[in-house]
């Protein structure tokens, strides 16, 4: 009962709701980037939301199993075959045992989520099987996956066909609007730098990973005579570097950080950053 | 008995996170306090990040921030009654060594040290471990003499190997995990600091710990590493 990998995608990652109660120790939360698809790709094949899965990033994945068993696939959308015969690769899909699905370039989005009714069967590090590829922990020895690589199924069963509803797809869009609160330096930005943060667009950089996005935009005066010392950093926040640039922290990013947090993204909106393609742009929406 | 915290502010960090900040000077209060959140959490907490001088409140929701939850956190954290934590001493051996310390002889140079001065100013130092963070068990030892300070890497190595011991700012760090890092690595203790565990891993170096380099040589660490893994 196991699932064999004849393409790994550029980097795909097992991930599941993250790696908690562990950042005095240094370990970020890791997990889901898109937390919304990938509980749907959960939920549709009746596994508990944040059950393990595979994070799959820009290339798809193509792999076989030994055994029948129903998948979900959500988040950045892919054509897909099995067996060679095109299928509507978003939603359940059936396969029997010996089945191929193979995962074509990406449509739209930057990150799919395919989830095995059953789940994986995979080892935790801090309960959680999230990997941190960057301390090459958790996952399937700490490292994307690649060809050749077999994972185990716990419990593989099929379920009932169902698609992902139009309304829940992700839509084609090049102006993402980010809700997002004051960070903790917020008040020691000039007017005028403030200002220009929350009404210029940003892009995203190639430069852009689980650890965190560098932003491209009109570089943002620091504030004047600042000595910070490193405090707690979260997921979503928006640092302003030395030289203006802005990076956002994201699920793998480092606990503690020494830049001035200038935004925070609230945390329901966390989800829409990870399928933000670059060259398009973000506007920050302060709620305060 | 319970005693005031030195607590100076609380205030919101997005939705769902508060930032405590502390009056200078109250390291050991604020690891105390982490160790408290950690053993008997809020309804809620995923995660507290303990700093020099701030501790971060992680909640898995949203919360009201309102100005009567924020005093009523600040309340419930100025009640706590923190039993002090205590720290562990460690004799370190360190093996300072170019061939495993990449960055040493450029150090070296940069402070104008032979490596006999530079091992012997710096082993003789009473570290001390500030926090944890960063990445998974990087320590950030205090103590340092200033004449040793480096500014950090202009580029961050991929790859820096666990038990690396590095300088960075008015630091010394060590790797407890092979991870990324921008600090220039000067030596590199054969001692294992981190076992990765099911439910939650094991480090040696914990906030607070004192540390004593011994130096030892090539040969020894090699021996002690090669022990390590037969």
């Amino acid at each position: 009962m196991k699932v064999s990998f004849s393409q790994g995608g550029s980097f795909t990652t097992i991930q599941d709701g993250g790696r908690f109660g562990m950042a005095h120790l240094g370990f970020p939360p890791s997990g889901f980037m898109d937390v919304i698809s990938a509980r749907l790709a959960n939920r549709l094949v009746g596994n508990e939301p944040d059950e393990a899965l595979l994070e799959i990033t820009w290339t798809g994945v193509e792999f076989s199993v030994d055994v029948a068993c129903a998948v979900a696939l959500t988040g950045a959308q892919f054509d897909g075959t099995v067996n060679g015969q095109p299928i509507d690769a978003y939603g359940v899909v059936s396969l029997q045992a010996g089945d191929c699905l193979r995962m074509g370039p990406l449509q739209t989005g930057v990150r799919a989520y395919l989830s095995f009714a059953g789940g994986l069967l995979l080892p935790s590090v801090g309960r959680s099987a999230s990997t941190l590829t960057l301390a090459g922990l958790g996952g399937l020895h700490g490292r994307p996956l690649q060809a050749g690589d077999e994972l185990p199924l716990k419990q593989p069963h099929q379920v009932i066909q169902r698609a992902v509803p139009a309304w829940h797809r992700w839509p084609q869009q090049n102006i993402h609007v980010i809700r997002v609160l004051p960070g903790p330096e917020f008040a020691l930005f000039e007017p005028g730098a403030i200002k220009q943060a929350l009404s210029q667009p940003y892009q995203i950089s190639q430069d852009s990973n689980r650890q965190g996005f560098r932003l491209q935009s009109t570089p943002i005066q620091g504030p004047k005579d600042l000595s910070m010392i490193s405090s707690g950093l979260l997921p979503g926040t928006l640092q302003v570097t030395p030289d203006g640039q802005t990076i956002l922290a994201m699920q793998d990013g480092q606990t503690t950080g020494g830049y001035p947090r200038l935004l925070v993204v609230k945390q329901d909106e966390l989800h829409k950053l990870a399928q933000i393609r670059p060259h398009q742009d973000i506007y920050f929406f302060c709620e305060r | 008995m319970s005693q005031a915290l030195p607590i100076s502010s609380v205030s919101p960090y997005g939705d769902q996170a508060v930032l405590v900040a502390f009056e200078p000077g109250h390291l050991p209060d604020i690891h105390a306090i982490t160790q408290q959140m950690i053993n008997r959490p809020l309804p809620g907490l995923d995660n507290v990040i303990p700093a020099v001088d701030s501790l971060v409140l992680v909640f898995d929701h949203p919360i009201a921030l309102s100005d009567s939850w924020l005093n009523e956190l600040q309340a419930e954290l100025t009640a706590i009654d923190v039993p002090p934590i205590t720290p562990l001493h460690h004799q370190l051996k360190v093996c300072y060594h170019p061939d495993i310390a990449p960055d040493l002889n450029p150090v070296l140079s940069t402070l104008k040290l032979n490596l006999d001065d530079f091992i012997n100013q710096h082993a003789k130092q009473k570290l001390a471990v500030d926090m944890l963070g960063f990445l998974p068990g990087f320590a950030y030892l205090s103590g340092q003499d200033p004449s040793l300070n480096m500014p950090r890497k202009d580029t961050p190595s991929l790859q820096v190997p666990a038990g690396s011991v590095a300088l960075g700012g008015q630091h010394t760090g060590i790797y407890s995990l092979s991870t990324p890092g921008g600090w220039h690595v000067v030596g590199r203790t054969p001692t294992p600091l981190l076992e990765l565990g099911l439910e939650r891993p094991t480090l040696v170096l914990n906030p607070m710990d004192t540390i004593q380099i011994e130096p030892i040589s090539l040969a020894e660490y090699d021996s002690l590493t090669g022990q390590a893994d037969p």
